[in-house]
């Protein structure tokens, strides 16, 4: 299948057409319709990824398309997408979250549903289309088209403060998303020939060239993963989300960041990044450390899950940045692992405030009583998120700092996050589920199917702890070339 | 050879036996408890299908793939080390799984309880087993969350359950905590000492690339690598920190007391028997690794001093406690902290004598004996807690009569623990005292030898103590209204003192066979593993001098803690308290221990409160305050930035806005429907960029 690509790019995005129009005449039509056209993906995916590890071919890009001239008159801005080792794991990770989220809003999404599940399925085609992009301008059309479903989201969807958020959201990533596209710009002005496709690009870059495009990037990119200080948008839009979005939010959205840094910042920009690595590592433990401290006393359960996204993607800076092996492919796995735990807990989190009619947790008490099933599925999302080693998230975590420790061994300060993260998450725990209940208050715990489709968000973790390899195989080539690009070979 | 399914099997079955627990509750609950039993007992069988190979000296080592791209693999060692403890945790932990029996019967909530001892002995068998340190962390990691859970097993946090006096304050703190709480205290502060261990061992990892403990062995340039950077000692004393954490050391050891806000089983198997050893049994597992490591990058002192000291002075600290503590279950709690200490005692001063093999068999000896006597003091204190319905020892008394079978084990193995001879704890101890005499090289060994013997007085003392309050004396006001209520106090089920009752007859069984051959064997065992597999050398002979100043400076020492036990609570000659109100200075001496030497009030102050505090400060004032409102400066910005391009441009913009709101009602519904502007200002923003692009191709092209 030669446009295989293309495909999981645009049939959910042409899917979304039909998904509006049987919206409108059952909610509940329109679930299952994207129910199926997600799997669809989800299978399509998984069978490109395994295409992708048996080949062993994560060093070079997949399946490409392209380059095909897209304006024409306009050298090097063309379609031009293919999946390397960096992209895959992320491609099936949309996908799959993709399948979760639509399982996940048939209770929770009530209000035009048609309108919902058709901008499900166009930001999942976006943030694929973002993922495979080879090309410079291609890629920042995907970034751009990827905020306008969740603009929608958060502010037709969202909760009392919506329109707040949803203002927030868009300025920040907006804005860095047009300091990228300067930067971008700048390439194409001074190389020439002129061009904006990835493969072209590398190497080709003068290093004065290099440091501005890739301050650039790393405002836009750190708005989006986020950095501290440049985070405030995402506590806002994910309180305000429903929570179905916010498993997009923290799951994919935050992923584009990280992405971008790995691609753009250490692919093209090598020779700017190794000088100034340093920055990046600093900022990477300080996003760490400041996410984590700040989540201590937060009272909204979602609100601190959201900081401690911001905690576990500062891992990802971290890694990328100690441009080693490990440290690359345990930033690509973290965030793998990343998107799926942190999914599990903001639906959770949902589910939880349309029990009990609130998320801030001194009112929530005696989950183990009133919802047993969510409150062992909260207290497993916990452990995922804590890095204790019955998941995967240890492995990526512990790859990520051994990574640190070889640049420096001062980098193991990383290693005290984990304390203060497993600090509030027992916290949380033993206040909102391990109390007792509050004298006759009664939830709805969940029904056994949702049971079992949370469950799902575990079935991948489990098997990354058994089986690292499966995703490292894809991973490892792909950050091989990173590494030997960022060493000047 | 051991079939290479075995050591897998050891701590596998635990495991699926905790995971298919929640079926079996859902057939009936006796077989939920009996098979919870049966997977464990199943275990220790395997495990000590090992012994003859453990006894033949053969190393067992059996590999998997895991991360092949790391060249991780996962792996059992079966070595005589691990065989050994893989029976001694096995073993109290099936005895004890049978008292659970009848100790748990009327509680609710039993599948979790099964669940989690079973998943806490697999995962205490992993760690015993691992070939490997990530592995390793893996099972240490599991067996910190089941204590975790199993701390906090009565989550309702009820006033009884409570440990500690409710109300007592000490510096400002309180000193009484709920199961929940006394639970996550546990996590957090063993999860320090993880921290510790796990920075060590990845540094170790990257400098050494690989987690194995036979690779590490064999290729030992990473020691010097790690000493060039001056790294060597930090690594193995962050490495030291996880067992720190674990067996409850000074100074993160104020988990432990408060950790008996647990079903008394629990404390017996997790905080007395197994996972506290765990600390002790890493130091063994690679302390001859360092120790080999350390010979050749000269840097002996340092480490096994270190670990010498912390040893011997958290013996000391914990047994002061253990003299003033109140309730049965915290002097037991005291007491193992203590005991533990001698263990790293022996094991520091294995490192700093000649011969290493002779402090670490006398540790791993200690360890054995500890364990089963440990255990079997607790599982008598459990069953006198349900007779009495109280946790305090000045609530009981009297009791030798109406519990004589409880009365008996107790006393056993409390002798055993004050090193009465011939009871197995005399000569571990004395081992352990010999050792320090052992280590002639260092200079200050006289003042480890002096403390450790100190230590012996207040074991035996507070040993007695406990016995003399329980057991001998009048009956307590508590139990005198129990029986006016009708509840006469009476003798524990079968069920429940059966497995005490065969610990206390081991621990004579051991007693009398140390001195006969099972001490030298051992010791010729490890000797002789230590050698083949870390080129340490051993030396047959045992010097006999230190042995015999020990022994005697251990009979004084017990005689004189175990006499002034005997006159205040079994004679009962005098009342401590009048003792207390003669003297000011004994009474602020008696207050500091009390108080725990005002340590666990020092820490709440310092990291809990000051943390809390911390964090609140940052997101007050940071967070909301500072880059908040730089981000809203900054928003604000760009949104007159747009204002003024706004009317800088308008004629665009419109037209723009025109041209999208045509592309679709619903689209421009949903504009107005959020209808606060910002949909205007994206799409200005938008025309800016479009602008922006226009005139960047004009002057390029």
């Amino acid at each position: 299948m030669a446009f295989l690509i293309s495909v999981l790019i645009f049939i959910p995005i042409l899917a979304a057409i039909p998904t509006f129009l049987i919206g409108r005449r059952k909610g509940v039509y329109a679930n299952r319709f994207s129910l199926a056209v997600s799997v669809v993906i989800l299978a399509l995916s998984l069978y490109t990824y395994a295409g992708i590890l048996r080949a062993g071919s994560g060093a070079e890009f997949n399946l490409v398309e392209g380059p095909i001239p897209w304006v024409t008159g306009l050298r090097g801005i063309d379609y031009y997408v293919g999946m390397d080792g960096l992209s895959a794991p992320l491609v099936i990770l949309s996908a799959f979250l993709t399948v979760l989220v639509i399982i996940g809003s048939g209770r929770l999404i009530k209000e035009r549903e048609g309108l919902y599940y058709a901008v499900v399925l166009f930001f999942e085609g976006s943030i694929i289309g973002f993922f495979t992009s080879l090309n410079l301008i291609l890629f920042y059309v995907f970034f751009e088209l990827v905020l306008i479903p969740m603009f929608f989201f958060i502010g037709i969807w969202g909760g009392p403060n919506r329109k707040y958020a949803a203002f927030k959201f868009l300025l920040f990533t907006f804005a860095g998303s047009t300091i990228i596209l300067l930067g971008f710009f700048g390439l194409y002005a001074f190389i020439s020939p002129p061009t904006f496709n990835i493969t072209e690009l590398v190497g080709r870059i003068p290093l004065w060239l290099q440091i501005l495009a890739s301050i650039a990037a790393f405002i836009g990119f750190g708005v989006k993963l986020p950095i501290v200080p440049l985070h405030t948008w995402l506590p806002d839009a994910h309180v305000e989300a429903p929570a179905p979005i916010s498993v997009f939010l923290a799951g994919l959205l935050l992923k584009m960041g990280g992405y971008g840094f790995l691609r753009i910042n250490l692919g093209l920009f090598p020779d700017a990044s190794r000088q100034f690595a340093w920055v990046y590592i600093l900022f990477g433990l300080l996003t760490m450390f400041y996410g984590a401290i700040v989540a201590v006393t937060q009272k909204d359960l979602k609100r601190m899950i959201a900081l401690t996204s911001i905690n576990h993607m500062g891992f990802v800076l971290l890694g990328g940045f100690t441009g080693n092996q490990i440290g690359i492919s345990g930033a690509v796995f973290q965030m793998f692992n990343h998107g799926v735990a942190i999914g599990l807990l903001f639906m959770l989190s949902g589910f939880i405030h349309e029990q009990a009619g609130t998320r801030e947790i001194p009112g929530l008490k005696g989950l183990r009583v009133t919802m047993p099933r969510t409150a062992i599925l909260l207290i497993m999302g916990s452990m995922a998120a804590m890095g204790v080693p019955i998941f995967s998230n240890f492995i990526s975590e512990f790859m990520v700092i051994v990574g640190a420790i070889a640049v420096d061994v001062r980098y193991a300060v990383a290693i005290l996050i984990p304390i203060i993260t497993v600090a509030y998450f027992l916290l949380v725990l033993r206040r909102s589920v391990l109390s007792p209940p509050v004298e006759g208050v009664k939830h709805h715990d969940m029904t056994p199917s949702t049971t079992t489709a949370m469950l799902l968000y575990l079935v991948p973790l489990f098997i990354l702890l058994a089986f690292p390899s499966l995703i490292l195989d894809v991973v490892n080539p792909a950050s091989a070339v990173l590494v030997r690009t960022f060493a000047g070979v | 050879m051991v079939n290479q399914l075995i050591p897998w099997l050891v701590w596998i079955l635990p495991i699926a036996g905790a995971l298919l627990t929640p079926g079996f509750a859902r057939i009936h609950s006796k077989i939920r408890d009996y098979f919870a039993v049966g997977f464990s007992f199943a275990s220790v069988l395997l495990a000590g299908s090992m012994l003859p190979s453990a006894f033949a000296g053969e190393i067992n080592h059996f590999q998997l793939d895991w991360i092949p791209s790391l060249n991780i693999k996962a792996g059992v060692l079966a070595d005589p080390l691990s065989i050994f403890m893989a029976n001694v945790v096995g073993w109290v932990s099936f005895l004890i799984m049978v008292y659970s029996l009848g100790y748990m019967k009327e509680e609710s909530g039993l599948t979790r309880y099964w669940f989690l001892m079973n998943f806490f002995i697999g995962n205490m068998q992993l760690i015993v087993l691992s070939d490997n340190f990530l592995q390793l962390f893996f099972g240490w990691e599991g067996v910190g969350f089941c204590s975790y859970a199993l701390i906090g097993f009565w989550h309702t946090d009820e006033l009884k359950y409570w440990v500690g006096t409710p109300g007592k304050v000490a510096w400002g703190v309180p000193q009484a905590y709920s199961p929940t709480h006394a639970g996550m205290k546990a996590f957090i502060t063993t999860r320090i000492g993880d921290i510790a261990f796990l920075i060590g061992l990845l540094i170790l990892f990257s400098f050494s690339g690989t987690f194995d403990f036979t690779s590490l062995a064999t290729k030992t340039t990473w020691a010097s690598n790690l000493a060039s950077v001056g790294l060597f000692v930090p690594v193995a004393l962050l490495i030291f920190g996880g067992a720190i954490g674990k067996s409850a050391q000074f100074p993160l050891h104020e988990w432990l007391p408060d950790a008996m806000a647990g079903p008394t089983s629990v404390s017996a198997l997790i905080h007395a028997a197994t996972m506290v050893k765990a600390g002790v049994f890493l130091v063994a597992r690679v302390g001859p690794l360092f120790y080999a490591a350390a010979i050749a990058v000269q840097q002996i002192v340092p480490l096994f001093a270190t670990i010498a000291w912390i040893g011997v002075f958290t013996a000391f600290l914990a047994a002061t406690q253990a003299m003033v503590s109140k309730e049965v279950k915290k002097v037991l709690a005291y007491s193992t902290v203590s005991q533990i200490g001698y263990m790293m005692l022996g094991l520091g001063a294995a490192g700093l004598a000649v011969d290493f093999s002779s402090g670490y068999s006398a540790s791993l000896f200690h360890l054995s004996s500890h364990a089963i006597f440990k255990a079997a003091l607790f599982m008598g204190a459990g069953a006198l807690i349900h007779a009495t319905q109280t946790k305090y020892m000045h609530e009981m008394g009297g009791l030798r009569k109406s519990m004589k079978i409880t009365f008996g084990a107790m006393l056993i193995a409390a002798a055993s623990l004050s090193g009465i001879p011939p009871f197995s704890g005399f000569w571990s101890k004395d081992a352990i005292l010999t050792s320090t005499l052992l280590a002639s090289g260092y200079p200050l060994s006289g003042a480890l030898f002096l403390l450790a013997v100190v230590t012996a007085l207040i074991t035996a003392f507070y040993s007695f103590r406990l016995i003399g309050m329980v057991f001998f004396g009048k009956k307590s006001e508590n139990l005198e209204n129990l029986e006016r209520e009708g509840h006469h106090v009476h003798e524990a089920p079968a069920v429940m003192w059966i497995p005490y009752a065969i610990l206390a007859a081991a621990t004579i069984v051991i007693g009398i066979a140390s001195p006969l051959f099972f001490e030298d064997k051992l010791r010729v065992t490890l000797g002789e593993f230590l050698e083949s597999s870390f080129k340490i050398p051993f030396t047959q002979a045992v010097a006999t001098t230190p042995a015999l100043i020990s022994a005697i400076s251990s009979i004084i020492a017990l005689s004189a803690g175990a006499g002034l036990g005997y006159y205040i609570y079994i004679a009962r000659r005098i009342e401590p308290s009048v003792i207390l109100q003669r003297s000011t200075l004994l009474t602020s001496v008696y207050r500091f221990f009390e108080n725990r030497w005002y340590i666990n009030s020092l820490y709440y102050k310092l990291f809990a409160y000051v943390t809390a505090a911390f964090s609140r400060i940052l997101f007050s004032i940071l967070e909301v305050g500072v880059i908040d409102r730089f981000n809203s400066v900054f928003a604000d910005a760009s949104v007159s930035f747009a204002t003024l391009s706004d009317k800088f441009d308008l004629g665009i913009i419109d037209r723009l806005i025109n041209g999208i709101s045509k592309y679709g009602q619903k689209f421009s519904l949903v504009v107005r429907r959020i209808q606060t502007g910002i949909a205007q200002y994206y799409l200005l923003a938008m025309g800016v960029g479009v602008i922006a692009l226009v005139v960047f191709m004009i002057l390029v092209l």
